[in-house]
């Protein structure tokens, strides 16, 4: 009954994950990658939430990868990734790679990969409507209200070992949230991002793993 | 029945309350204060007052080969701003501080060695420099995620950097604009983490601009080149050898 009510709560949500791998990936027990959001000149980067959010996932569970904080990251290696200087393809790595000072510090904190990561969640075709009414003795609302949501994303992976760029993830998650209200309104809310973030980490831990 | 001749006069202020030995404020004055209060108050708690914080990086590049003096106007050092738009709450940030303690660490990595000058200090002091540095924030606009169309805060930055001879002749101003977004909170909550957070990541992009740009600022190419140096290989700091006696270059 608890499983049926989360099925409920949860809305309903298709959920899709791929990658594309274009080299060879493995990861030793002292090196960790570093998760970003893309620059704003290159694509619609990701929601600090999400990537927060799939910094956590990466870290968790029994295929779990060692992960860099990207403050500090960024911040050890400024001015060379903020969104006007950072590379923007895989083939401007040797030029980023070259930068005086920049290998030390990527071997310093032993991170192997960068993950670069841009998308976004949407809103769309809102139907329906609430009416609410407060009085003396009370409130209520009456109506049915429902959305879609679309959570699509999409990580880079880049090899800092060997400056290439070894493929992709994506990740992209469809769901319907429902507000029914009979004096009462009761939201179904379908949570496409944090599936898509749980998709995409668990993806991620598969895909550098080799 | 003098008392009920009397009431007439105050009849439509309608019972009197007395505050303090000789001031008296009815009922409907109370009122209105009130419901001004309170529209004063729902006002402010919307408005938000954001003073810029967080630190700044040193960059990591090999200095050039220069001592500067730098030069921080009152105009930089106590800089203020409020960003009022129709229909939006206001916004007053406060960049004053963040502004010095994004210069002196940019400029701490950049050079070999850098001298902070009293803001008024004439030549003497400089004697010294080679160069010396005044920089200003010319500009500052903000965008709700209302105004921008989009689910963040934006803020965008116009500094000038008004480079001089060390005999403060001047050798040209350079212009440089940065930008910064940031998630915005929901339902009007957070805009104080987001504003500080657009305005981080756009100062941030100004000092990048500076780091990696400044053999491209106006007369610094000529003041580089008896040093023959390019001190960041792999980038494209091409050697400004033509005539930029007080030009001004925007970097955009």
């Amino acid at each position: 009954m608890c499983l049926a009510a989360t099925i409920i709560l949860a809305g309903c949500m298709t959920s899709r994950v791929e990658s594309t791998k274009d080299a060879a990936t493995g990861i030793g027990k002292n090196e960790s990658i570093v998760i970003l959001s893309s620059s704003y000149h290159v694509a619609k980067p990701a929601e600090d939430a999400f990537i927060e959010c799939v910094t956590d996932k990466a870290q968790s569970g029994s295929r779990k990868l060692q992960v860099y904080p990207a403050d500090e990251f960024r911040d050890a290696l400024f001015p060379w990734l903020e969104p006007r200087t950072a590379p923007a393809k895989a083939a401007d790595l040797p030029e980023f790679l070259g930068r005086p000072g920049v290998q030390d510090v990527i071997r310093a904190r032993k991170v192997r990969y960068v993950v670069w990561v841009q998308g976004k969640t949407e809103e769309s075709n809102s139907n329906g409507g609430l009416a609410c009414a407060a009085g003396p003795t009370g409130g209520a609302c009456f109506g049915l209200a429902w959305w879609d949501n679309l959570s699509s994303y999409e990580a880079a992976v880049w090899d800092l070992e060997s400056a290439t760029d070894t493929g992709k993830v994506t990740t992209s998650v469809n769901g319907t949230s429902m507000v029914p209200a009979v004096i009462v309104p009761l939201p179904f809310i379908a949570r496409t991002r944090a599936a898509a973030c749980k998709g995409m980490a668990s993806q991620l831990q598969t895909f550098i793993a080799g | 029945m003098a008392i009920a001749q009397s009431r007439p006069a105050v009849a439509d202020q309608a019972d009197p309350v007395n505050y303090g030995n000789d001031k008296l404020i009815t009922k409907r004055q109370l009122s209105e204060i009130c419901r001004i209060s309170l529209a004063a108050f729902l006002l402010g708690a919307c408005a938000t007052s954001v003073q810029v914080d967080g630190s700044f990086p040193k960059p990591l590049m090999q200095p050039y080969p220069l001592a500067v003096g730098v030069r921080y106007p009152d105009s930089l050092v106590n800089f203020s701003h409020t960003e009022k738009a129709e229909r939006e709450p206001e916004v007053a940030i406060n960049l004053g501080a963040a502004n010095v303690r994004m210069f002196d660490a940019l400029f701490a990595g950049m050079f070999t060695e850098v001298v902070r000058l009293d803001a008024d200090q004439a030549r003497p002091a400089a004697a010294n420099a080679d160069l010396i540095i005044e920089p200003t924030l010319v500009e500052l606009e903000i965008a709700s995620p209302n105004k921008s169309g989009t689910d963040q805060y934006t803020v965008w930055l116009n500094y000038n950097l008004r480079l001089y001879r060390p005999d403060q002749t001047l050798l040209g101003d350079w212009k440089i604009t940065g930008y910064g977004q940031h998630d915005g909170g929901s339902m009007g909550m957070g805009t104080e983490d987001a504003v500080n957070g657009a305005a981080m990541l756009a100062m941030r992009d100004v000092a990048a601009a500076i780091a990696t740009r400044f053999s491209e600022a106006p007369g610094i190419g000529a003041l580089l080149l008896p040093q023959a140096a390019d001190p960041q290989p792999g980038s494209n700091n091409d050697i400004d050898s033509g005539n930029t006696e007080n030009a001004a270059q925007t970097d955009e």
